[in-house]
């Protein structure tokens, strides 16, 4: 695959629902506003703008009508995809790759608040799973207790990720929560869709991020650290799929192989630097490391008390707090991306990751739900001329 | 660096009146796709295809996010999804999008669908009018129609525009729509009739205003290996873009579709074309609302302002005429959801493949245009050029 570069991001501080005071596009244009400055550009620059959101999410219809000028796109092209950041970053890619467009603005906000237990709802089938009520924590409950069977790992090690990533969060002064939490209180929060406690499911983050993509040529003009797209890959998982499929997370797990392919990676572990995993839950960031292919199966807990994915690791996974930290239901893949680019460009004080050159990216729309219907994407990111 | 990008086949359903629908969306998308599988033939499958480009409106579905559980193609391949949602421009912006992605080299084979049933939705009005700025336009229920109004009165206040010419460009609708075995309406309504129906929001009449349809459409995108392989008739995407205007509509001054203006600048100039009139021989053209249509000729530069009637009376829009347009009767006699906009875009490209029934083929057509109008305010625009060999 012929590289892409992401030559700037705008983003807010993300915080708790008590804390909105925005509208959708103002949040939105701050974002892509901040993110032009950066690089010297203006609205008359882009090409295309490309949203990412949910029109359940935002609460109203063809939310993008009002995110898309906010973000520079009056008189200019825009599109708005619903599965998630990468996907949104996906279509830049192609934009810029077809000739079509130079200069790409991808951004995404979250600032209204809504019950996503029933949104999550009304994306089930309507004879089978919305009338039993089923929902996101539901589908992850399912998912961790199928984890415990299959997974060789146990509730504590379930707990121990989210313990690590809350202390990651920490050192994050964009994260929602910011608090560190023991393992043993994490394990005795509230039970909510067992075995998963309220502790290790993300809850709503607000705020808002936004990207610019360039073609080569255009990037290496605009700055002097350009971050570039080098492998991306999408897998989606058939809303009535195989139970194994569903548990394995085929999707995931095609989502990696394509990108690893495109970027030319066969080993993993040893060539990626830093993974940033959207982990609607706790356990889901431990099978994660087994879609990822960054260990053989039934390995993930091994990888976790071995310390290889803390902050000091061989290769740490969320230092960003990940999702149970922050997680926009709208903007959680491109604040993932955001992430690993202040980790590329080494711009998290106190944050030490030596000298990062290559992250892995995921992205989902595991929000609504995640046993089936569910898309996964994966991106990799490069530092260097 | 770019790769050629082909359209090799067009899926359908019959579509219907989303209350008399008896089917269920995962069935007619299933349906649509399989359709357009056939329609290739030479041995493609669904195992084939690397993509898929799903679109439609949350709320026209009833649910949120409806993508997840249409279950069409994805099992067993894990193929990616995405789904676009621009409004009711969404199917022309599904196409740009996959167009994107294989000329790029991301996908060889991909399909766009959109299953637009429209049958969980009590009153589509109710969740439009959340799309709507929320001060102003949703507090007093305006909608896509209001705005459509707003157009076509000052237009026919620049222009001297009659009831009658709103009149004769829908009525050429309804007349080849009733050859049509797709459509929804086929009813064939006269000028006289149209003139007789009642004034819903003024000047568009009840026979000037879209159905609510129900029913599916998808179309297969590849690569130029792929479609040589694979077709006898591929037709090429020259260009396809969109644009966008602001969200509230305080602002705007209501002559003339201004922002397609602009567009079709952008999109004649990738694709080549100079003389549009002389040159694309098809076009199909979002006519939610009758006279759309002639606001349309004239932001795409087919007359100059106020002319656009006289191509009508002259039938120089209509079959036999130097530009035929909407021969399949477009969005007016059928809307389903925001498959309609990419239905504009299939029957486009059915006409430059000869494949167009009920005796509506245009002879020898190379060059075509598929538009579409979307959100509620009319914030966006989409124009995809098409040609073949």
């Amino acid at each position: 695959m012929k590289k892409v570069g992401i030559v700037s991001y705008g983003i807010s501080p993300y915080y708790g629902a008590e804390d909105r005071a925005m509208w959708g596009d103002e949040a939105t244009f701050k974002v892509a506003k901040q993110a032009l400055d950066k690089v010297g550009l203006s609205a008359s620059d882009i090409d295309t703008v490309i949203l990412s959101s949910m029109d359940g999410i935002d609460g109203i219809t063809i939310s993008s009508a009002l995110m898309g000028p906010a973000a520079g796109a009056f008189g200019k092209e825009s599109t708005r995809i619903e599965n998630g950041g990468i996907h949104c970053a996906i279509s830049a890619i192609a934009g810029i790759l077809s000739g079509s467009a130079d200069i790409v603005v991808v951004a995404s906000s979250d600032t209204i608040s809504t019950n996503l237990d029933y949104v999550s709802n009304t994306t089930q089938d309507s004879v089978f799973r919305a009338p039993l009520g089923f929902n996101q924590a539901q589908s992850y409950g399912l998912l961790a207790t199928e984890y415990l069977k299959s997974m060789n790992v146990t509730e504590g090690d379930f707990a121990a990720v989210a313990e690590k990533n809350y202390k990651n969060a920490t050192n994050n002064e964009l994260a929602h929560k910011r608090t560190a939490h023991s393992a043993a209180d994490i394990q005795s929060s509230e039970m909510v869709s067992w075995p998963l406690t309220d502790k290790q499911i993300a809850g709503h983050s607000f705020g808002a991020c936004a990207l610019i993509f360039a073609s080569e040529e255009t990037a290496k003009k605009l700055t002097d650290s350009p971050i570039w797209v080098t492998g991306v890959g999408v897998g989606a998982n058939a809303y009535f799929g195989s139970w194994e499929e569903l548990s394995e997370n085929a999707a995931l797990e095609k989502a990696a192989k394509d990108a690893y392919k495109k970027a030319g990676i066969s080993n993993p572990k040893n060539e990626l630097d830093y993974v940033e995993i959207s982990d609607p839950f706790s356990a889901f960031e431990l099978k994660a490391y087994e879609n990822l292919g960054l260990c053989e199966k039934g390995e993930a807990a091994q990888l976790l008390r071995d310390g290889t994915t803390s902050a000091d690791g061989s290769l740490p996974v969320n230092l960003s707090g990940g999702a149970l930290a922050t997680y926009g239901l709208n903007s959680a893949g491109v604040f993932r991306i955001v992430q690993a680019l202040r980790i590329l460009n080494n711009e998290m004080e106190s944050v030490d990751t030596g000298n990062a050159k290559r992250a892995l990216v995921h992205d989902s729309d595991a929000c609504i739900g995640a046993v089936g219907g569910d898309s996964h994407a994966v991106m990799i990111l490069e530092k260097g001329a | 660096m770019t790769r050629k990008v082909g359209v090799i086949g067009v899926g359908n359903t019959p579509y219907t009146s989303a209350k008399r629908e008896t089917r269920e969306r995962s069935e007619i998308g299933r349906a649509c796709i399989k359709d357009a599988i056939d329609f290739v033939g030479n041995g493609l499958t669904l195992a084939d295809i690397d993509a898929v480009y799903y679109t439609t409106v949350d709320g026209f579905e009833g649910t949120q996010r409806p993508d997840r559980t249409m279950d069409c193609l994805v099992r067993g391949s894990n193929a990616p999804v995405y789904f676009v949602n621009t409004g009711g421009t969404s199917g022309g912006s599904t196409i740009k999008d996959a167009y994107r992605a294989v000329a790029s080299g991301l996908y060889d084979i991909v399909v766009v669908y959109g299953a637009g049933s429209l049958i969980a939705t009590k009153e589509a009005q109710q969740i439009l009018n959340s799309a709507s700025p929320p001060m102003i336009e949703s507090e007093s229920g305006i909608g896509a129609m209001h705005i459509g109004g707003f157009y076509l009165n000052k237009y026919r206040m620049d222009y001297g525009i009659t009831d009658e010419d709103f009149a004769a460009v829908s009525a050429k609708s309804h007349k080849h729509a009733k050859n049509n075995p797709n459509a929804h309406i086929r009813k064939g309504y006269t000028v006289e009739e149209i003139l007789a129906s009642p004034v819903i929001v003024s000047p568009i009449r009840l026979l000037e205003t879209c159905p609510v349809s129900s029913g599916a459409c998808s179309m297969i995108l590849c690569s130029e290996e792929k479609a040589r392989e694979l077709s006898e008739t591929p037709v090429w995407i020259k260009a396809a873009s969109s644009i966008s205007n602001s969200f509230t509509t305080a602002y705007r001054d209501f002559s003339g579709f201004g922002q397609l203006e602009v567009l079709a600048q952008r999109v004649y100039e990738k694709a080549g074309i100079k003389n549009p009139l002389e040159e694309i021989d098809y076009a199909e053209l979002f006519n939610p609302f009758g006279g759309f249509e002639l606001l349309e000729y004239e932001a795409l530069g087919l007359c100059g302002k106020g002319e656009a009637p006289r191509l009508v009376h002259e039938g120089v829009t209509d079959l036999g005429g130097k530009l035929p347009v909407n021969l399949s009767g477009s969005t007016l006699c059928t809307n389903s959801g925001v498959a309609a906009s990419l239905t504009r875009q299939a029957e486009t490209c059915l006409q430059l493949m000869g494949r167009v029934e009920g005796g509506r083929q245009v002879e020898n057509a190379r060059l075509g245009l598929a538009h579409s109008w979307g959100g509620n305010m009319g914030q966006f625009d989409t124009l995809t050029i098409y040609e073949r060999d």
